[in-house]
C-alpha cells in the first residue's frame, strides 16, 4: 500500500509540474490540442498508480512526452499561421448582420437550441438583438449585440470618466503583498500609516485592497461576523 | 520561451533514454543469448553447465533490475521464474536443460523485441 501511495505522490508532483509547465492557458478555456493532452494524462497519470506492476517511467515518460510535444505545438501555432488553423482550427461566424448562417451551423453541427443556448449564457435573450456571433475554436460563442440592444456607454451618454487600474490585495490575511505595493508604486511606510491610522496591526486586518494612496479598503478581522 | 527550452531538452533527454534503454536490452540480450548458446553447446557436449548457468543467473539477476524501470513487473517475473529453475536442471544434468534454456532465451529475446518500434508493437 505505502507503495501505491508514493506512486501516487510523485505522479501527482508529474502531473503539477505538467499543468504548470503547459501554461495558464491549459486552466483556462481549452483549445482542442490542450483537451486532448489534459484527457490523455488524467488517463496516463492513473495506470501507474493503480497497477504497482507497470514501472513509473511507463507513466512519467508518456505524461512529459505529451506536455513537451504540446508546447512545442503552441509555440508552432503562435509562430505559423498554418499550424495554429491545423491544430485549433479557426473562428466561424455564425450570425453575420443579424443574419444566421445556416451553412456554417450545419458545418459547425450547431443545432438551434444550441445556438439560443449559447445566446442565452451571454445574456442575449432575443436573437433579433444580435449584430453578429462567432463560434471560437474553444468551443464557446463569442456574442456582439446590436448596438441598440447595448446598454449605453459613458462615451455614449457624452461622459469622460477618469480611466484608472482596478483596486489590488495589498494585505490578505495579516500578509502584506509586496508585489501588490510595488504595481500600485506605494511603500511599507504608507501601507503601515494607514493601518494604524485604522487602529489596528498589519496582522489584525484581514482583507486590504487599494487603486492608489487615496483609495483604499480596510477590512479588520474584528470587523467580520 | 523558457517553456519552449524546457520542452526541447525534455523531449531529447526522453528520446536520449528511450534509443539508450533500446540499445542497453540490446546488449544485454545478445550477451544472455550468447550464454544460452553455451549451455546448449556444453549440453550437447556433455560437459558441466554448472559454471554458464550460474554466469546466466547473475546476468539476469543484474539485467532484471534495470529492466524493472522499463518492462511491467509480470514479464520480468515470468523469465526470472524459468531462470531460476536452470541451476536444478544443471546440477541433475536433466535432458530438461536445453528447452528450458530455449524458454529463457526466447522470453528474453521477446522482452528486448518489445523495446524496438516495430510496425506491429507501435500499432
Amino acid at each position: 500500500m505505502i507503495i501505491v501511495m508514493i506512486r501516487a505522490l510523485v505522479l501527482y508532483c508529474a502531473v503539477i509540474a505538467a499543468v504548470r509547465m503547459m501554461g495558464k492557458r491549459q486552466i483556462g478555456e481549452l483549445q482542442p490540442a490542450e483537451l486532448v493532452v489534459t484527457i490523455l494524462l488524467s488517463n496516463i497519470a492513473t495506470l501507474p498508480v493503480e497497477d504497482i506492476s507497470i514501472p513509473m517511467t511507463m507513466g512519467l515518460v508518456p505524461i512529459f512526452t505529451l506536455v513537451s510535444i504540446d508546447v512545442i505545438v503552441s509555440c508552432l501555432s503562435l509562430r505559423f499561421r498554418g499550424v495554429r488553423r491545423a491544430v485549433s482550427g479557426s473562428a466561424k461566424l455564425i450570425i453575420s448582420n443579424g443574419e444566421v448562417d445556416r451553412h456554417a451551423m450545419r458545418e459547425l453541427r450547431f443545432t438551434t437550441d444550441d445556438l439560443m443556448a449559447a445566446l442565452r449564457s451571454q445574456q442575449v435573450f432575443d436573437i433579433k438583438d444580435v449584430q453578429f456571433a462567432v463560434a471560437e475554436t474553444t468551443g464557446t460563442i463569442s456574442v456582439c449585440p446590436k448596438k441598440s440592444a447595448q446598454p449605453p456607454t459613458a462615451a455614449d451618454l457624452g461622459l469622460s470618466p477618469e480611466e484608472s487600474d482596478p483596486p489590488v490585495m495589498v494585505i490578505s490575511d495579516g500578509k502584506v503583498s509586496a508585489a501588490a505595493l510595488r504595481h500600485l508604486g506605494l511603500d511599507e511606510k504608507w501601507l503601515t500609516k494607514i493601518v494604524k491610522a485604522q487602529g489596528c496591526q498589519v496582522s489584525d486586518v484581514f482583507i486590504m485592497t487599494a487603486a492608489d494612496a487615496s483609495d483604499y479598503t480596510v477590512i479588520k478581522r474584528g470587523d467580520m461576523k | 520561451m523558457k517553456r519552449l527550452y524546457l520542452s526541447i531538452f525534455l523531449l531529447a533527454l526522453l528520446t536520449a533514454g528511450s534509443i539508450f534503454s533500446a540499445a542497453y536490452i540490446g546488449r544485454e540480450n545478445d550477451r544472455l543469448q550468447e550464454l544460452c548458446a553455451d549451455i546448449r553447446e556444453e549440453v550437447l557436449r556433455g560437459e558441466d553447465t554448472s559454471e554458464e548457468v550460474e554466469a546466466l543467473c547473475d546476468e539476469w539477476e543484474r539485467h532484471c533490475k534495470i529492466m524493472a524501470f522499463i518492462e511491467n513487473a509480470a514479464n520480468i517475473s515470468a523469465v526470472t521464474a524459468e531462470v531460476a529453475r536452470l541451476p536444478a536442471l544443471s546440477q541433475t544434468n536433466s535432458p530438461d536443460l536445453i528447452q528450458q534454456v530455449d524458454a529463457v532465451s526466447a522470453q528474453c529475446a521477446l522482452l528486448a523485441e518489445r523495446q524496438y518500434p516495430h510496425i506491429r508493437s507501435v500499432l
